[in-house]
């Protein structure tokens, strides 16, 4: 072929071809990224850096936690001192922005930004960690603890404290102290104590414990109302199959400690409380055998609580000569083990 | 018309080669970034791995576009110096001419990252092994294509300018298009007044966003491989369109 004819094909085609191609490579783009970080990754404004996002990006992190902190005059005022500082974490905060702005899943620049602000901006540090649990899946739960933390410690708002930490304990706490602050900003939001140390004081942490609990269960009940199983009916709820038996395990250790207690103080507590905690306990027991006074598990054969002294009725003994099973026959006495004392 | 071709394509590849500011600036580059890798331990605080693999693939970028560039100073001098004329002296069309120089360039820039992607790779494995695992290489080598593709596109793009600008000016052009080329997609994503401009400039500039996916490699982000073919497929065609419009221009120039 010769003219122009090879030219104009190589243009038509082009713009035909380059058209469509461009617009289904958006489209395969967008559901690749739908299913990690969203689609607003691939939407988020720009700077003009030709295409150096993520080498401009660790360039501004260099330059950012190197930059100089000028030292405070000691002639200087407190409000002047509040004042630099605040500025300074302003530009600090600035610079992570611009980081995270350049790449969103830089998880160091958000845990850097709100360690760096947190006091002096604490407000801008929750946002900054808000923006984060979006990008950074995998880091999100410590994301929300840093953000809680804030809220709780330096802000005092328990509300959202309580959002954060709820973040943190989704389908279970993966540090114990998590799951307790949660509980513990459950208990400030209803004014009690949480460090409180007296007998009334535990009975109310145990109870409100249990309340919380009870109000999970039904809040996640609710919520898988109408959710049909794989067989297309609908889905049997148990309590059991729900993500928060920590909370029983946590408040089953404090009815222990709290049942010591009662065994030990004088006068004795009120028999009322100690019945409505022996009632909490009840919902939380745990399989195995347990001293009905102080809640102590016990093994086969034993005969008296190794806790508290009470008499137990054993298990896992031969009815007849008293010796500890082993098998389905005794191995004393042969007697046959369908006649063992499990009580 | 494509013997000719590749004569040419010889030709414009062994003159960009013959080229001292480029290699040297190819080899500084290699040189520093050789040095940043014992660096990056001290200076990342505990994110050495992320910027030696952001580095890394900005580097195989720069190399690519950089190469590219070497266009800019090919066609505009031998069109002012005339020394084309005595290729279109010879039964050589000037179409050979322009795709002879597209294909040159465009395999100086595949040459010289290929080269520099495969010596990151064998510096990183030789630093840290445990870094270049089976699924790194793969996001590695899916980057490196794409910013090919993107070589090609602004190779493309300069021939184009070069019909018309000085070397200088078709250096902007390139850096312009570069600038705006890369913004297109978010700018036609965005809620602002900007946004129905740049969904019709998607179709005039180059979507240089779509053939990057540095930031996501370096985040860990996997992409499709679907997508990788996809994206290409749009660079290449693009360079064809632009590259059918340059010979049509060429064509019809009085020189």
């Amino acid at each position: 072929m010769k003219g122009p004819l090879p030219a104009i094909l190589a243009l038509v085609a082009g713009i035909v071809v380059s058209v469509f191609l461009q617009q289904k490579a958006e489209a395969i783009r967008f559901s690749d990224r739908q299913s990690d970080v969203g689609e607003s990754y691939l939407k988020r404004s720009k700077s003009f850096t030709m295409g150096l996002d993520s080498f401009w990006a660790d360039f501004i992190w260099m330059k950012t936690n190197l930059s100089r902190q000028p030292k405070m005059d000691k002639n200087m005022s407190q409000a002047d001192r509040e004042a630099l500082r605040i500025r300074l974490a302003k530009r600090d905060l600035a610079g992570y922005h611009k980081v995270v702005q350049l790449d969103p899943t830089f998880y160091k620049a958000y845990n850097f930004g709100i360690l760096r602000v947190r006091t002096e901006l604490p407000e801008k540090a929750i946002d900054l960690a808000e923006l984060g649990m979006v990008y950074c899946k995998e880091e999100k739960r410590a994301l929300a603890e840093m953000a809680g933390h804030i809220a709780a410690l330096v802000r005092k708002d328990y509300t959202q404290a309580l959002k954060y930490y709820g973040i943190c304990v989704e389908g279970g706490p993966e540090k114990d102290y998590l799951g307790r602050q949660y509980l513990r900003t459950h208990l400030r939001l209803k004014n009690i104590d949480p460090y409180d140390k007296s007998f009334d004081g535990m009975a109310t942490r145990i109870k409100t414990y249990h309340q919380i609990h009870l109000d999970m269960v039904s809040s996640q009940m609710g919520e898988m109302e109408g959710v049909e199983g794989e067989d297309g009916m609908s889905a049997e709820i148990h309590e059991e199959d729900y993500s928060d038996s920590w909370i029983s395990e946590l408040n089953l250790s404090r009815i222990r400690s709290f049942m010591n207690r009662a065994l030990e103080t004088d006068p004795a507590p009120s028999k009322r409380m100690v019945n409505e905690i022996r009632n909490i306990y009840k919902a939380y027991a745990p399989p195995g055998h347990h001293c009905p006074r102080c809640y102590e598990s016990y093994d086969p054969g034993d005969k008296f609580c190794t806790n508290c002294g009470f008499e137990l009725v054993p298990y896992g003994i031969c009815e007849q000569c008293d010796a500890l099973m082993k098998g389905k026959f005794c191995h004393v006495c042969g007697l046959k083990g369908g006649k063992l004392a499990n009580k | 018309m494509i013997g000719d071709a590749w004569i040419i394509a010889g030709d414009a590849y062994r003159d960009a080669t013959r080229r001292k500011g480029v290699v040297y600036t190819l080899l500084a580059l290699a040189v520093v970034q050789v040095a940043a890798f014992s660096l990056y331990e001290e200076i990342s605080l505990g994110i050495s791995g992320k910027m030696v693999t952001d580095a890394s693939l900005a580097m195989v970028y720069i190399v690519g576009i950089i190469s590219a560039l070497s266009i800019a100073f090919q066609i505009p001098r031998e069109l002012r110096e005339r020394t084309a004329m005595t290729l279109f002296a010879k039964p050589m069309g000037r179409e050979s001419y322009l795709v002879g120089k597209l294909l040159g360039i465009s395999l100086l820039s595949l040459i010289n990252m290929i080269l520099v992607a495969v010596g990151i790779l064998i510096i990183m494995k030789l630093t840290n092994e445990e870094m270049v695992s089976q699924d790194f290489v793969a996001g590695f080598a899916q980057s490196a294509v794409l910013s090919f593709g993107a070589a090609v596109v602004i190779v493309s793009v300069a021939l184009l300018l070069s019909l018309f600008l000085s070397e200088g000016a078709v250096v902007i052009g390139m850096v312009v298009v570069l600038l705006l080329g890369n913004q297109l997609f978010s700018m036609s994503h965005s809620e602002g007044g900007m946004a129905g401009m740049a969904g019709a400039m998607k179709f005039i500039l180059p979507n240089l966003f779509l053939l990057d996916i540095k930031t996501e490699v370096g985040a860990g982000l996997k992409t499709s491989m679907p997508y990788v073919l996809t994206s290409l497929g749009y660079g290449i065609s693009y360079a064809v369109m632009l590259t059918g419009a340059s010979v049509l221009i060429f064509r019809k120039r009085d020189l």
